[in-house]
């Protein structure tokens, strides 16, 4: 269903508009989940904690596009559950996707005031640079935290391909944030 | 990593924008529909075998004799009175001949490769010899065209053995769309070939490996006397080896813009092999190639590549890829030889080079830095 109907049917208060939003997103929901809390009855909680926001923000929300709002929504509430827990799941995906990426963003120190809203602004000037196609693998590997085999079989690519253009995008992240004055 | 970075990080990817989100959540790659298709090319790739195999058939002196049975005798005269027909073509075999076109014609690929082998056979035998290594290389070479255009004395300069190749990708034609499966493939091909054991060496006779991933020093790296040029990448090709050894490569040419070191300078043109193939969808690199998959046409970086010799190359037993066939230069790793001029600024190994001064490093600042290392 298109996600123009699935929004109707949340603004006449149907029922079916949640049956209908997890009819299409709930495979993606449930792997944002997933990958950051690494157990299934967390992630269902999550998911209905999603589907109730969802619930409660539309209307008067008319979220456009549908996908980043869920998948936002989803994310959130399974970070607020990941923090919440006091044993840190170590191998779970976002540890290590997280891992990776420590290397190219600054540390943030006493000295300095650390802006981490400009942070994001700058990494999203650095998204508009790259090809649309590595900045989804970007994307699906930090802020979805999908594995690189995930990757690799959503976009058609060998997994070794998505490990080089990750390695590559990374650097060129480091060099550009560097150029934007951080000091990674 | 602290927690304290974890969650800056972790806030910061937060504030990723809707629209990359969405299109990532909804981004399906266009040639995701390959599997569709592909049964749409093969049936393509039979009918292109089948044309092959009809277009081969017409130069066989086998297929000619197929007309020649039906035509006739004044016809027969004035065909056989202008081409070479062996007799046993016309007389004994010719019966079998026949028979064999017969089952050509019903369409069957095997019979047309068959055909094909026949056609190779007949013209070797023509020329005394059957085509080996290098030989073979050369013939492919000449009858292709393709080596006179990447550059001067390649042709007089055959040192590789058993080795066949072909070109998978020319940026002046730019074939990416051809290059892209096959060199996808090559990756695990390329990884159980390092795991048989092919070596790198300066000498095709030795079985000891040079060491590319040693430690050195910047003064250490310069002391090493390489030639070293301003250039920018003029054209791009990627080789496919195709008996010999499983593996991918690439040639670029290079216009030079500044001779820093060497023999090159401003206007001159050199080639440079490179041992990864990268394009479009391509990647065959490794754990030390770094920018080597970067370079594209257009490129321009601060090279210090090796100069090939006969001796520069890799191979195992009989089997031997000597880089002096193909470029003038090589690359073994592109950790510490490059600079690459990127968008976002010069990207080279910053652990090793010093390069000091204030802001983003560019290629000129490059220049003058090595002048000034090489002339202490």
């Amino acid at each position: 269903m298109e996600d123009q109907k699935i929004i109707e049917l949340f603004f006449a208060r149907s029922e079916l508009a949640i049956q209908a939003l997890a009819a299409k997103y709930e495979k993606l929901l449930h792997k944002i989940s997933f990958h950051i809390l690494q157990d299934q009855e967390d992630v269902a909680e999550c998911l209905n904690d999603t589907y109730l926001g969802v619930w409660n923000t539309i209307p008067p929300k008319r979220p456009n596009p549908l996908s980043a709002f869920v998948c936002k929504i989803t994310r959130n509430i399974s970070l607020k559950k990941y923090r919440f827990n006091t044993a840190y799941k170590r191998d779970a995906s976002l540890e290590v996707s997280l891992e990776e990426l420590e290397p190219c963003i600054p540390t943030p120190s006493i000295e300095e005031e650390w802006d981490v809203k400009e942070l994001g602004r700058t990494i999203n000037r650095f998204l508009q640079t790259l090809e649309q196609e590595n900045r989804v693998i970007f994307v699906r590997r930090y802020w979805f935290s999908d594995s690189v085999g995930e990757i690799a079989a959503e976009i058609g690519m060998s997994e070794n391909l998505v490990s080089v253009r990750l390695k590559r995008i990374r650097k060129q992240l480091k060099m550009y944030l560097e150029k934007e004055g951080y000091r990674v | 990593m602290t927690e304290q970075k974890k969650e800056y990080i972790i806030d910061a990817l937060s504030e990723i924008e809707d629209v990359y989100i969405a299109e990532a959540a909804e981004y399906q790659k266009p040639g995701h529909t390959w599997k569709y298709w592909r049964e749409f090319v093969t049936v393509a790739a039979c009918v292109a075998t089948v044309v092959v195999t009809a277009a081969a058939w017409q130069y066989l002196p086998i297929g000619r004799n197929v007309a020649l049975e039906n035509a006739t005798g004044a016809e027969k005269e004035a065909v056989t009175g202008n081409m070479a027909v062996p007799e046993s073509a016309l007389d004994q075999s010719g019966t079998e001949m026949i028979a064999e076109s017969a089952a050509a014609t019903e369409g069957v690929e095997v019979e047309g490769v068959q055909s094909v082998e026949k056609l190779e056979e007949l013209e070797s035998d023509k020329n005394g010899v059957r085509l080996e290594g290098a030989e073979k290389e050369t013939a492919q070479a000449e009858d292709t065209g393709i080596i006179e255009g990447i550059g001067g004395g390649v042709n007089d300069a055959l040192y590789s053995r058993n080795i066949v190749w072909e070109v998978v990708y020319d940026s002046r034609e730019d074939k990416s769309n051809q290059a892209v499966s096959k060199v996808e493939q090559a990756i695990g091909q390329q990884e159980s070939q390092i795991e048989a054991g092919w070596k790198e060496t300066e000498n095709p006779t030795s079985k000891e490996s040079t060491s590319i991933t040693e430690w050195r020093s910047a003064e250490e790296i310069f002391a090493e006397g390489r030639d070293i040029f301003l250039g920018k990448v003029k054209e791009k090709y990627i080789f496919r080896i195709t008996e010999g050894m499983s593996a991918y490569f690439t040639v670029l040419t290079v216009e030079v813009e500044d001779g820093i070191r060497g023999r090159l300078s401003a206007g001159e043109e050199c080639t440079i092999y490179l041992p990864v193939a990268a394009g479009e969808n391509i990647i065959q690199d490794s754990s030390i190639s770094e920018d080597l998959t970067m370079l594209e046409v257009g490129s321009r970086a601060v090279f210090m590549p090796k100069t090939a010799s006969e001796e520069s190359g890799k191979g195992k037993d009989s089997v031997w890829l000597c880089y002096a066939d193909f470029a003038d230069y090589y690359f073994s790793e592109g950790m510490r030889y490059l600079f690459l001029e990127t968008e976002v600024g010069v990207s080279y190994a910053e652990d090793v080079y010093d390069i000091s001064g204030e802001g983003a490093v560019t290629l000129e600042r490059v220049v003058k830095y090595i002048r000034e290392m090489i002339s202490e």
